[in-house]
């Protein structure tokens, strides 16, 4: 592949219609090297499988964002169509949380921006808050509930089961010192985004939030037949 | 639905937000469909099968959905979207 710097080759055109005198601009949007892929895609996913090509493919890559971000926003990007040709797939999102402080955390958005957390309570002045801990709990595939060491027993099946109600299909861990007790299927290697069992949603069945604003919701419905049932 | 974020036919209810959604919805042809989704991105796969393995397996006939999200238990919602699961089948 040539590598060239990425500046846009096309000059800005201006057309004339023989209906009329003026000369107007056609509106375009350039291209990053003038390909719609490089362009679609995020410029740090482009990053990455760029420095794959120099220095070949990595087994894993961990990414590891700062404790206020929104997994929501970041999971799209690197969630990447086949037709972008990507070397690199989104295996999954772990969320680790404090088992200590969660509870705070989800009730009074304890660790959030002041200022958004006013916003929110603004937004929603009747619901319980959104906070940033709900959005790290939702999208998770794994959350490990950490710290457990400091909690009393009673606590720890608490805190697991309000996570539960927000986020029927995660996997649950509980850790201390956040050690798992293997790294396949709860840090690397997940495939949260790629074939579901049947039993992956069975477990999920149970557990409903009225406390938080985020809750699961399932369905289960027979096709072929007028009965429903909604769990 | 899920690009939109609007229940079609539905004229009340509160703004709601998919943050996650996994599903298994068993076809006519005999096939199942995976469902994926994360806020408004979402895919729809087959079902990949081992090979040899014909045995029926338990909840083959019943569509399995797990929404997780903001305001998604409202009533609203579920009639929504079980309107459109019965329309389609």
């Amino acid at each position: 592949m040539t590598r060239c710097p990425a500046i846009d080759i096309e000059k800005q055109l201006t057309v004339s219609d023989t209906n009329s005198t003026e000369a107007k601009p056609i509106p375009f949007v350039p291209l990053a090297n003038g390909c719609i892929c490089c362009s679609v895609k995020d410029v740090g996913v482009a990053a990455i499988e760029n420095l794959m090509e120099q220095r070949g493919k990595f087994d894993y890559i961990l990414l590891e964002t700062t404790g206020l971000a929104d997994p929501g926003n970041i999971a799209p990007l690197f969630w990447l169509d086949d037709g972008l040709g990507s070397t690199i797939f989104l295996d999954g999102i772990v969320t680790l949380v404090d088992a200590k402080n969660v509870m705070k955390e989800l009730d009074e958005g304890f660790g959030d921006d002041p200022k958004k957390t006013a916003e929110e309570k603004e937004h929603d002045h009747k619901g319980p808050l959104l906070t940033t801990c709900h959005l790290q709990i939702s999208h998770a595939d794994v959350i490990l509930v950490n710290k457990a060491d400091l909690v009393s027993p009673d606590e720890l099946s608490k805190v697991i089961e309000r996570i539960r109600s927000i986020n029927g299909l995660a996997r649950v861990e509980v850790t201390t010192k956040s050690r798992v007790s293997q790294l396949e299927g709860w840090l690397l290697d997940l495939h949260a985004y790629d074939q579901v069992s049947d039993a992956d949603l069975e477990f999920a069945t149970k557990g409903h939030s009225h406390l938080d604003p985020v809750s699961c919701l399932s369905i289960l419905y027979v096709p072929f037949t007028s009965w429903l049932t909604l769990i | 639905m899920l690009w939109e974020d609007e229940l079609p036919e539905q004229s009340d209810y509160e703004p709601f937000e998919i943050h996650r959604l996994k599903g298994r919805i068993p076809v006519r042809d005999g096939k199942v469909l995976i469902v994926q989704g994360v806020r408004n991105v979402y895919e729809i796969i087959n079902e990949k099968t081992v090979k040899g393995d014909g045995a029926v397996k338990s909840g083959d006939d019943e569509a399995k959905l797990v929404l997780i999200g903001r305001k998604v238990d409202q009533p609203a919602f579920r009639e929504s979207l079980v309107a459109i699961l019965a329309s389609s089948s």
